[in-house]
């Protein structure tokens, strides 16, 4: 109980960090919010109105204090670029970016695990010789150039998919429930997922390999050979088992990494989620939808911190989160 | 009659610079209900010879010859599903370092049921009473069948270990140094465990290791394995007390006395010979204070002197001397 607390509170000191700095930073960046309402031409007064209006005109510890009150409030202000609250924008943004994210990195991971264990076997063939250079491009590649060359192809080339955007033009997005069955969004989602997927492939790929390869040639798999078991109690009880735990971690960070990291391909793909709100944000210096949109990331990742470690210390009874006995 | 015979064993592992003979013409005879010694200095092949016994050599690796007769059977020639399916059941393995060789995410409940259940074909209910005898019998407490193995002491983990080798009750144990990576306060106890289980149980036991005192301790019969072959072989007091081979008058040398005598420990000068391309002679022979021409020339075969007492040395016949010179640090400064 004790180290619960202490671990929330730990949660806590790092949000209070990422709230402040975001703050920080995006006052420091050039530009002013102003000026995309604007033209230079607009006398000083209505300048100053707007400003007033967006609360500028206080001293930046004023705004701080306001901008922190408020967040212990839950209410993350107004966008000053679409007039809208940030949480709302955040809100429609977010389900695109989960569905995107958990689509491909449980297609990259669930792929990745199986190709890698199997590549574990084949040590030292041919198809080794093709598969990890193959492996090692799709992870160096850049997200955006992968992306373009997909879209050359498949989309404006074959015209098989679509070039961006969540839905056709026409069709209405409905509530998150009807979307997801909606045909049409699953044919969008299907470039920018599968581009993902290619990215982030080699890390589990790789990690696997090599994991297994390690756990293949421990003492208690030759133990379990000298026991007569079958290949495959030994393969899936024992290698397996064992191989996947760094994986694991991989996994869970891969999540929440993903859903802040995916401002590449969802600008690529013209994505509604929230890597392309947050560039829109930055581009026009709105400071409300920008910190909102930098803290919800840094929260999934926190939390997707604290997941890996949970199911980390679930798997091996050698990691306890409890104190020990 | 032997529970285990081994003739003119080969094994052979493929490396880069070519073939290397681990084990090369190895005889070896394990009588029924007795615990076997099998010492050596590292590299001589004792670890390899166990592991081809168990059919798990590493791929590298591979019996090029020779025959192994167990239980009537020659296991070099038995189908590789015969041999597994004869793998824990007829012969088990107590492994060198018990701290890796169990697996450290798995109960031991889960991994003695595993042998009980998939190999013993016994039921869950009569699994979890065997589990439970097979611990009390090793001096472990039931209770901690719930452990993990992160959870034990070394000498636990032995102790886990030894019960996991006889779940199935096999006739015969290879035990691949099983005290080595413990104390002397719990090698005694773990030696202890395994001698009164090999009496009660009427099993045969290969114990190999490299400690002279681990053999004069536990042991009834001894075999002296250098560069991948027996050199000499016999009961323990006679091997210990008269020695007939110059290598094991050395290695008696190389040991502190059990006794607490005051003698200086004389080391074998000297390192064993490359197994990639051995001499044409002994293979003890450039480290030997006695060699002559002739051990330099040929090999010598193992043949039986006295009684139950075999050796392999061109001198065998001047042991006695050869002894009295061995007993003086000075033979061994020289060679």
């Amino acid at each position: 109980m004790r180290r619960a607390l202490g671990r929330l509170g730990h949660l806590f000191l790092v949000m209070w960090v990422v709230a402040s700095l975001t703050f920080v930073l995006f006052r420091l960046m050039p530009g002013d919010p102003t000026l995309n309402f604007l033209s230079p031409s607009f006398s000083e007064e209505t300048r100053a109105a707007l400003l007033k209006g967006f609360g500028l005109d206080k001293s930046i510890w004023q705004q701080y204090l306001i901008y922190m009150n408020n967040l212990l409030h839950g209410d993350l202000g107004m966008s000053f670029l679409q007039g809208k609250s940030v949480y709302a924008l955040l809100a429609e943004a977010l389900p695109n970016t989960i569905i995107l994210t958990i689509v491909s990195v449980c297609g990259a991971y669930a792929f990745g695990i199986v190709a890698g264990a199997f590549l574990a076997f084949q040590r030292g063939g041919a198809t080794e010789a093709v598969a990890i250079p193959v492996a090692l491009a799709t992870r160096a590649a850049p997200e955006f150039w992968l992306g373009m060359l997909l879209l050359a192809g498949l989309s404006f080339e074959a015209g098989w998919f679509p070039t961006g955007g969540a839905l056709s033009p026409g069709e209405q997005p409905g509530s998150f429930s009807v979307l997801l069955l909606s045909r049409d969004y699953w044919w969008h989602l299907a470039l920018p997922a599968l581009t993902l997927m290619l990215y982030l492939l080699g890390l589990p790929l790789l990690l696997m390999r090599a994991t297994m390869l390690d756990v293949l040639n421990d003492e208690f798999i030759v133990m379990a050979r000298m026991k007569g078991l079958s290949r495959w109690s030994i393969i899936m009880r024992h290698a397996a088992r064992n191989a996947l735990l760094p994986i694991v971690t991989a996994f869970a960070l891969g999540l929440g990494a993903s859903i802040g990291g995916n401002v590449v391909i969802e600008s690529v793909f013209a994505w509604p989620g929230i890597g392309r709100l947050l560039v829109q944000a930055v581009q026009s210096a709105d400071y409300p939808l920008a910190q909102g949109a930098f803290i919800l990331i840094a929260a999934v990742l926190v939390v997707m911190n604290s997941v890996a470690d949970f199911v980390y210390s679930a798997l091996d009874p050698r990691v306890s989160l409890r104190a020990r006995r | 009659m032997s529970l285990l015979s081994v003739r003119d064993l080969q094994v052979t592992y493929a490396s880069r610079a070519g073939p290397v003979r681990a084990v090369d013409g190895m005889d070896l005879d394990v009588p029924a209900a007795s615990i076997t010694g099998l010492v050596g200095e590292s590299g001589c092949g004792k670890s390899t010879l166990g592991r081809a016994l168990m059919g798990v050599l590493p791929e590298s690796g591979r019996i090029t010859g020779g025959q192994v007769m167990f239980e009537g059977q020659d296991l070099v020639r038995l189908s590789a599903s015969a041999q597994r399916a004869m793998r824990w059941r007829r012969m088990s393995f107590i492994p060198q370092t018990a701290m890796n060789a169990l697996d450290p995410v798995q109960r031991l409940r889960t991994q003695m049921f595993e042998v009980l259940q998939e190999r013993g074909g016994v039921s869950r209910r009569d699994a979890q009473q065997r589990s439970a005898a097979l611990f009390t019998m090793v001096g472990l407490d039931p209770q901690r069948l719930a452990d993990y193995p992160h959870q034990f002491s070394g000498g636990m983990r032995q102790r886990a270990s030894i019960a996991l080798a006889l779940a199935l009750s096999p006739s015969l144990v290879i035990a691949d140094e099983p005290v080595t990576a413990l104390d002397v306060i719990v090698q005694r106890q773990v030696l202890d465990v395994l001698r009164d289980l090999q009496a009660r149980l009427n099993l045969a036991m290969i114990l190999v290791t490299h400690d002279m005192a681990v053999v004069a301790y536990a042991c009834d019969r001894v075999a002296v394995m250098y560069a991948g072959r027996i050199v000499e072989s016999g009961p323990v007091a006679a091997v210990l007390e008269r020695p007939l081979h110059p290598y094991t008058m050395g290695l008696t040398h190389a040991f502190p006395d059990v006794h607490g005598g005051e003698d200086v420990l004389v080391p074998i000068e000297g390192a064993p010979p490359s197994l990639l391309n051995p001499p044409p002679g002994c293979r003890f022979a450039p480290r030997c204070p006695f060699a002559e021409p002739a051990c330099h020339a040929s090999s010598p075969p193992l043949r039986s002197g006295a009684s139950d007492h075999q050796v392999a040395c061109w001198r065998a016949g001047d042991a006695d001397v050869l002894r009295q010179l061995a007993a003086k640090p000075a033979t061994w400064a020289g060679a």
